[in-house]
């Protein structure tokens, strides 16, 4: 049987970007899964320094309404 | 010096006027703290995430500023809550010194709405895909 193994990365480090901003909704969502759930990083392959400013990102953008602390996926 | 980022949304069916003269208010309030404000541009009208004290959507407004009195900001602070005039706001303080912003995406709201979540659903498709391969893959690991 093929076995492929996929290599991870760490999306910042590929396209050298070094800060994350709460209102980039859009690179955002990336970390997250469809409910709304912040990823692990064991599954999207980021480096732990750009997780932990995803993790502050995210919430932010929770707090101020950009992104949904819960998503039931009806829309 | 501080450099802060102040957003808020404003309720999103009040007119136009109205947002300016909230605006204004928050501004002469913010001068009163000896703060210098860089910016204050509206963003635009979004949907928000999850209903805000029954609002559905809301007028996003941005206003970067440098701090002036730290007693006066946490009046400011407490004032814009108990105010009335704001569904939500939020200060959040920046690393470095924000650039002069024109027309912050005032026109992207209205002109790539229908774009944007057919773009967003395409991308999250692919995310999907992605991590559906990433599971089987460590399913695989696994066993």
């Amino acid at each position: 049987m093929a076995f492929q193994t996929r290599r991870k990365y760490c999306f910042f480090k590929e396209n050298n970007i070094s800060t994350v901003d709460y209102k980039d909704v859009k690179l955002l969502k990336r970390f997250t899964n469809d409910n709304g759930k912040i990823m692990p990083r064991r599954v999207t392959g980021t480096s732990a320094k750009m997780h932990r400013k995803v993790v502050g990102a995210i919430k932010r953008a929770r707090t101020i309404g950009l992104m949904p602390f819960v998503d039931g996926g009806t829309e | 010096m501080r450099y802060y980022e102040l957003i808020y949304i404003v309720n999103s069916n009040v007119e136009r006027k109205k947002i300016d003269q909230v605006m204004k208010d928050i501004s002469s309030r913010l001068e009163n703290t000896d703060s210098k404000i860089i910016n204050h541009v509206v963003w635009g009208k979004k949907k928000l995430a999850y209903p805000i004290k029954g609002n559905t959507y809301g007028n996003y407004i941005l206003l970067h500023y440098e701090g002036g009195d730290n007693n006066k900001l946490n009046e400011f602070d407490s004032w814009l809550k108990l105010s009335g005039l704001v569904i939500r706001h939020m200060i959040v303080r920046l690393k470095e010194k924000p650039d002069v912003v024109k027309d912050f995406g005032d026109e992207k709201t209205e002109n790539n709405s229908e774009k944007k979540p057919e773009e967003l659903a395409k991308e999250k498709d692919e995310n999907k895909e992605q991590l559906e391969k990433e599971i089987v893959e460590e399913d695989k690991e696994t066993e």
